[in-house]
């Protein structure tokens, strides 16, 4: 089963089997603070908002214009390396995937 | 606070789920109650209208966090009917022998119940209503064989349950009793766009359509005028009244919602009262006013709960809704009551359709069709107070780049305020 790896903000690392479901239905499901998902994963809220690993940038699949949109209203700076968890779907070639979670989602 | 009653919460739908987790991200330590009149986990309804109809995900995917997160933060989850309020004894009351609960603080998360379709023979109807996950299930079994589906009702979730149903290829006929779709709480460019956009999927509307009765064991609508709609199923969703019998029967101030100050705090001041079923002032709207959505709850779930951890902020929250029909999907931010003026820019088949509503000058509303930038950019600019002039509105306008420019830059950091 593919690994997604979520690190907090006090460096703690959690790290998940799934494959399917995205990286938000993963965090919210298995009950790791600091991604919300408000909106269920409508990509409508910004509140599950993570920091990729510049090494895992390139085998994301690309950003919609709706989750570039969103990425406007993140409560944390935006980065280049700033995508929603709702919007990627871990699959066997996001195994290992790093993303870093950030101070505030609100 | 250990061993004191704590707060008890009435309803675990989004606001009640809300203010019990964010009174423990905020640092409460006494029990907290959570009661629902639904078996089963705390779990968004948004869905139910939507992708829930679609595809087959399962109910649990519903769920907003598994039981170890209630568990793990002593979140007591009760699944049970209040029967009523006992205010002199400071405790909620069970109609099935459960002892009663005393709390130190209520909150009364009731939402809103299905209005009924009131004529002759409305109670043969299949599916009469969509709110619930279990009657989304029921929903979504019966659409699996229907080949006709009749919806009485042109609002959000009308049209939502029309759109996921004609994708699934089912013969859908919305009857609607008002001129036009999504009444007062969109503008007529909008509805009438929407409206276009869903009638090209193959939905048939009909308008000042009054129901006069039901007949044929449930299959057949009859309306005012004498025409008569058949289908395989008829859905009624005419919209929702405040669940507000609890509190009113306690004695508290309700008028089409339950009503509360600016901090939700009911005419009692150890209740209070958040999301679908309250009345309260709101800043933004410059009246007391009752919303239904997502933010509204949420919001409102988050103010109470930092309220009784002694954080005393002003609410001052715009509204935004969000409401996906089919591949289109509509946002709306701000208030489209009392607009006098709407500009509508673009079209929602050639890189969307953006809608904004002025009222005295001031940007009061902004609604998009499959413009996500614009809708975002909105959210930023209503609660910031700013406006684009309404003349600058024109072919090629970009409401993103007009915000970019506009709002301060720690604002466009930081996002919605």
């Amino acid at each position: 089963m593919p690994k997604v790896i979520f690190v907090a903000q006090d460096g703690t690392r959690h790290s998940m089997e799934a494959d399917g479901e995205s990286l938000m239905q993963v965090a919210t499901g298995n009950g790791i603070d600091g991604i919300i998902g408000e909106c269920g994963g409508n990509c409508m809220c910004a509140t599950c908002h993570v920091y990729v690993a510049e090494a895992d940038l390139a085998r994301l699949p690309p950003q919609s214009p709706e989750e570039d949109a969103l990425l406007d209203g993140t409560a944390a700076e935006r980065r280049p390396n700033s995508r929603l968890g709702c919007q990627i779907r871990m699959s066997a070639s996001l195994d290992g995937l790093t993303v870093f979670i950030p101070e505030r989602q609100i | 606070m250990t061993g004191t009653p704590g707060v008890v919460i009435v309803g675990a739908g989004q606001a009640g789920f809300q203010c019990a987790a964010s009174l423990r991200e905020e640092g409460f330590s006494g029990a907290i109650t959570l009661i629902g009149g639904e078996p089963g986990l705390p779990y968004q309804r948004p869905p139910l209208s939507k992708n829930f109809l679609q595809e087959a995900l399962s109910p649990e995917s519903l769920d907003f966090r598994p039981a170890r997160f209630f568990a793990e933060r002593r979140i007591v989850r009760l699944e049970a009917m209040v029967q009523a309020i006992d205010r002199d004894a400071r405790c909620v009351v069970f109609g099935d022998g459960t002892p009663a609960l005393p709390y130190d603080t209520l909150v009364l998360a009731t939402g809103a119940t299905n209005r009924a379709l009131a004529v002759p023979g409305a109670a043969d109807l299949g599916a009469a209503g969509l709110r619930t996950r279990a009657e989304a299930l029921v929903l979504r079994a019966a659409l699996a064989k229907a080949k006709s589906l009749a919806i009485i009702g042109a609002g959000f979730i009308g049209c939502e349950v029309a759109a996921s149903a004609v994708a699934r290829g089912v013969n859908v006929t919305v009857i609607e009793a008002a001129p036009r779709a999504l009444g007062r709480a969109v503008s007529a460019e909008t509805a009438s766009a929407l409206t276009a956009l869903l009638r090209a999927a193959g939905i048939i509307f009909h308008f000042d359509a009054t129901v006069a009765r039901i007949a044929e064991s449930g299959h057949l609508v009859g309306l005012a005028d004498g025409r008569a709609v058949r289908a395989d199923l008829v859905l009624v969703a005419i919209g929702v009244e405040p669940a507000t019998k609890l509190a009113a029967a306690a004695g508290l101030g309700c008028a089409d919602g339950i009503l509360t100050n600016a901090d939700f705090v009911t005419t009692d001041p150890s209740i209070f009262a958040i999301g679908d079923c309250v009345r309260a002032p709101l800043p933004f709207a410059g009246y007391s006013i009752r919303l239904e959505s997502v933010q509204n709850a949420t919001d409102q779930a988050r103010h109470v709960a930092a309220f009784l951890q002694g954080r005393d902020a002003m609410y001052d929250k715009v509204p935004w809704f969000w409401s996906d029909q089919g591949r289109w999907r509509l946002q709306i931010t701000g208030l489209a009551e009392g607009c006098e003026r709407f500009i509508a820019d673009g079209s929602p088949e050639r890189g969307g359709l953006t809608v904004y509503g002025y009222n005295a000058g001031k940007l009061r509303v902004v609604e998009t069709i499959n413009r996500p930038a614009d809708h975002m950019a909105a959210r930023k600019l209503l609660a910031a107070g700013i406006s684009p002039d309404p003349g600058a509105i024109t072919e090629g306008f970009s409401l993103r780049d007009f915000a970019s420019f506009a709002l301060p830059s720690s604002t466009r950091a930081s996002g919605t305020a």
